[in-house]
């Protein structure tokens, strides 16, 4: 209960901050016209009113289409991060021959690389999904395979004095006691993989919370901006949770 | 579920339908053999930091027989975990070999391992936990049947009813008695146990000796357990092993050994085990690399707690492998000791060797004058306490308003000193304390006689060296336990003469000539010392 009084608190200091910042300015701006000030810097109602004004319909399609294109972004970096960091988290051989390309690969702006996906493969979903998926795969090789270091050594002495084999030892100790903390890396790595397709999508991607975002801006319809960015942090919180909830529920041994 | 229950009651038949075939039969096929394990001239060494080597057992010779108790006690670092994961298969020795059951590699036996830590997976249940080991050793793929085994091994350790939880839900106890009952699931020849009640409270640990010495009894296997309890040991064991520190070997061994130890001889022989040595160590010990490559050491002893003379008289029998003096009296000692052909291998401040100046270190009075002598980052980690008169020592501490004034009463000679390690004062000094402290820091190089070198015949250095080596580290490590003898007994020199000594070079002569790196001491200082400025 307390802490609920407390969020509320912090959370009214937030809008208040908000509307003091956006009444600042527009008294401070003599250059503009009033009108043209408070499309710029809109208040808290307008943006609620900006969200009844937009058709449910775009909402829903922009949603569905920003959460594909992570979906699909994210499995592929997830089905190709996982193997890669399991084998470098336990065969030297993988780590020397993956660990600097992949250092390097991992400190490439993904900016940069999202203008050349648009100008490679078109405005269609294809260029999203890639950047989406180049945005998380390197980091998440990193993070495993230092999962699967983490490892008790003794949980391997345990698979050696009951004579496991190398494949055995994989599926029954190594997997399952790496898998809690490769799972919260996943969990991370969707957040970065929101932020990613909303880049890619202002970049140039056709559709998505991104692209409405870019259109929004061009009208100078800052309320609305500021509505489909809070509905994809809504959306990435959401995504969190959920990921936070299956943690706990196949993890409960880990907590 | 409850069919295996009134199985469990009916246990002597049912241990020969449920205990697997094989088992049996490997019992039946060492019956009346000699040696279940045999330990033949096993060197093992670990490599330290810059290079060194530390030999945790050189040439190391005995057996086992089969169905025995073993246990084996030893001070901790001697390497008793070492020689079973060696056992065990999973470290190998350097040299020499350990033959299991005086079978070859082929017919391996079983070895159930019960480790120290993480006894349990946690992700299984506790009966997925013993089905593991039974999986593991192929006895068997029926998964009903295999439920039913870890089951009765359930039983047999008392954790019948616990199948479907997880370990996270049970005691430490509990996990004990899992990781026992999955190690015996094993059906091992061989079980080996590392300090497996090490973290329980008293009363578990009197309850699972007694568990496992039932278990030893029901169903005779080779038992090999780690413990550092004596009583524990006496307990179970029908033979006891005692290590020494690492690379010294066997100390004792019951089954070899004319001496019949009780109780408190075998405490006494494990105390003289550990060395230590409570001291703040100034930083430049010397390694001693001359001798890394020898290792053909069979012990080392320092001597704490006796007088100079006898130092000398013990160094010079070869009772003692190193002596600790003074710097003074290193000095004073330069004619009886040249024949010896000393090497300083440490340096150590003092350590606190009065109970009742220790006391005041940790529980000093909270008033303003009792914080006076906090030093900090100055080089000396840990309370040094010079100690004039015995009974003096808590009424000088106080009375001095300020710390250039005790200053200048110690080196006189007229008061009792204390610098305390940084952490400890932390606790209880103000944060503005403590930066007043550190406003004014003492020069960390003052009373030349609270410095104790540990000095070593050259010959031994190149016989034991790596050992010594590393036996000088653990000192410098260990500061937890104060000797109280060991200031008593050892000659220290007036503060006068002291400071003579080291105004007229005699003792940074003696120092260098025996090789030590650099006197910790800068006699100029001294000198200013003594007549601070007001």
């Amino acid at each position: 209960m307390k802490r609920i009084i407390w969020s509320t608190i912090g959370f009214t200091i937030l809008v208040l901050l908000w509307i003091g910042g956006a009444l600042y300015v527009r008294a401070i701006r003599t250059d503009l016209t009033p009108d043209v000030l408070e499309r710029l810097y809109p208040l808290p109602h307008q943006v609620l009113t900006a969200a009844t004004e937009l058709p449910w319909p775009e909402i829903l399609h922009n949603v569905w289409l920003s959460t594909l294109r992570v979906l699909l972004g994210f499995t592929m970096a997830a089905v190709v991060a996982l193997p890669l960091g399991f084998g470098m988290g336990r065969l030297w051989v993988v780590t020397a021959m993956l660990e600097p390309a992949n250092d390097f690969l991992r400190y490439l702006p993904v900016a940069g690389f999202s203008s050349l996906t648009i100008f490679l493969l078109g405005t269609g979903d294809a260029s999203a999904i890639l950047v989406v998926f180049v945005g998380t795969v390197f980091h998440l090789v990193v993070a495993t395979a230092d999962a699967v270091r983490r490892i008790p050594s003794a949980y391997l002495d345990l698979a050696h004095t009951m004579s496991y084999g190398p494949l055995r030892r994989f599926r029954r100790i190594i997997i399952p006691a790496a898998s809690p903390a490769v799972f919260d890396n996943l969990r991370i790595a969707v957040g970065w993989a929101w932020s990613y397709v909303t880049l890619a999508e202002i970049m140039g991607t056709e559709g998505g919370l991104g692209h409405a975002i870019e259109v929004s801006r061009r009208y100078i319809r800052t309320d609305q901006v500021l509505l489909w960015i809070a509905i994809v942090g809504i959306l990435g919180l959401l995504s969190d949770q959920i990921m936070r909830a299956l943690s706990r529920r196949w993890f409960r041994w880990a907590a | 579920m409850g069919g295996v229950a009134s199985q469990t009651a009916s246990y002597p038949s049912l241990k020969e339908t449920v205990l697997g075939a094989n088992a049996q039969e490997a019992r039946g096929k060492r019956a009346g053999c000699g040696a279940a394990i045999a330990v033949k001239r096993v060197t093992k060494k670990f490599h330290l930091a810059q290079g060194d080597e530390l030999a945790v057992f050189s040439n190391l010779n005995f057996e086992i027989e089969a169905d025995r108790f073993v246990t084996i006690l030893g001070p901790s670092g001697c390497g008793k975990s070492t020689l079973l994961r060696m056992i065990a298969g999973l470290e190998i020795p350097d040299e020499g070999q350990i033959v299991l059951d005086g079978g070859t590699a082929a017919s391996r036996p079983r070895v159930g391992f019960m480790l120290q830590q993480y006894p349990s997976l946690p992700w299984l249940t506790v009966g997925q936990n013993v089905a593991l080991a039974l999986d593991s050793q192929n006895v068997t793929r029926d998964k009903i049947r295999s439920r039913e085994r870890a089951l009765y091994y359930l039983s047999r350790v008392g954790l019948f009813g616990w199948q479907d939880a997880y370990p996270h839900e049970l005691s430490g106890g509990m996990l004990q008695r899992l990781a026992l009952a999955r190690t015996l699931a094993m059906e091992p020849e061989i079980v080996l146990l590392d300090e497996p009640l090490g973290a329980l409270d008293a009363l578990t640990r009197r309850d699972l000796q007694s568990l496992i010495h039932d278990l030893h009894k029901a169903e005779p296997r080779t038992f090999v357990m780690i413990t550092h309890d004596v009583d524990e040991a006496l307990a179970v064991a029908d033979r006891i092993i005692v290590l020494g520190p690492s690379g010294t070997g066997i100390l004792h061994d019951s089954a070899t050994s004319d001496l019949r130890l009780d109780r408190n001889a075998l405490v006494r022989l494990l105390q003289q085990t550990r060395v230590t040595f409570a001291a703040g160590t100034w930083s430049g010990y010397s390694t001693v690399r001359e001798a890394v490559t020898r290792n053909r050491t069979q012990g080392y002893d320092f001597w704490l707690g006796m007088a100079d003379q006898e130092q000398v008289a013990a160094l010079r029998s070869g009772r003692a492998v190193g002596a600790f003096f003074s710097v003074p009296s290193l000095v004073q000692m330069s004619e009886e000791l040249a024949d010896l052909d000393p090497v300083i291998v440490h340096v150590f401040s003092r350590p606190a060797s009065s109970t009742s100046c220790e006391r005041i270190l940790i529980n000093p009075r909270r008033g303003r004058n009792a914080l006076q002598w906090a030093v900090f980052g100055e080089g000396l980690d840990t309370a040094i306490v010079r100690r004039v008169d015995h009974d003096a020592c808590p009424h000088r501490v106080t009375r001095y308003p300020d710390r250039s004034a005790c200053i200048r009463a110690v080196i006189r000679g007229e008061a009792d000193a204390c610098l305390a390690d940084h952490i400890s004062v932390a606790h209880l000094v103000s944060w503005w304390q403590r930066r007043r402290l550190s406003w004014r820091p003492l020069p960390d190089d003052i009373w030349p006689d609270l410095w104790i070198v540990l000095v070593v015949p050259r010959q031994l250095i190149t016989e034991r060296g790596d050992l010594l080596g590393y036996a000088v580290r653990a000192l410098a490590h260990d500061a937890t336990a104060i000797q109280r003898r060991g200031g008593e007994e050892m000659k220290f020199f007036d503060v006068e003469s002291s400071i003579q000594m080291l105004q007229d070079g005699t003792i940074e002569t003696a120092f260098n000539r025996w090789g030590g790196k650099q006197l910790p001491v800068d006699p100029n200082l001294i000198g200013n010392l003594r007549s601070p400025k007001a």
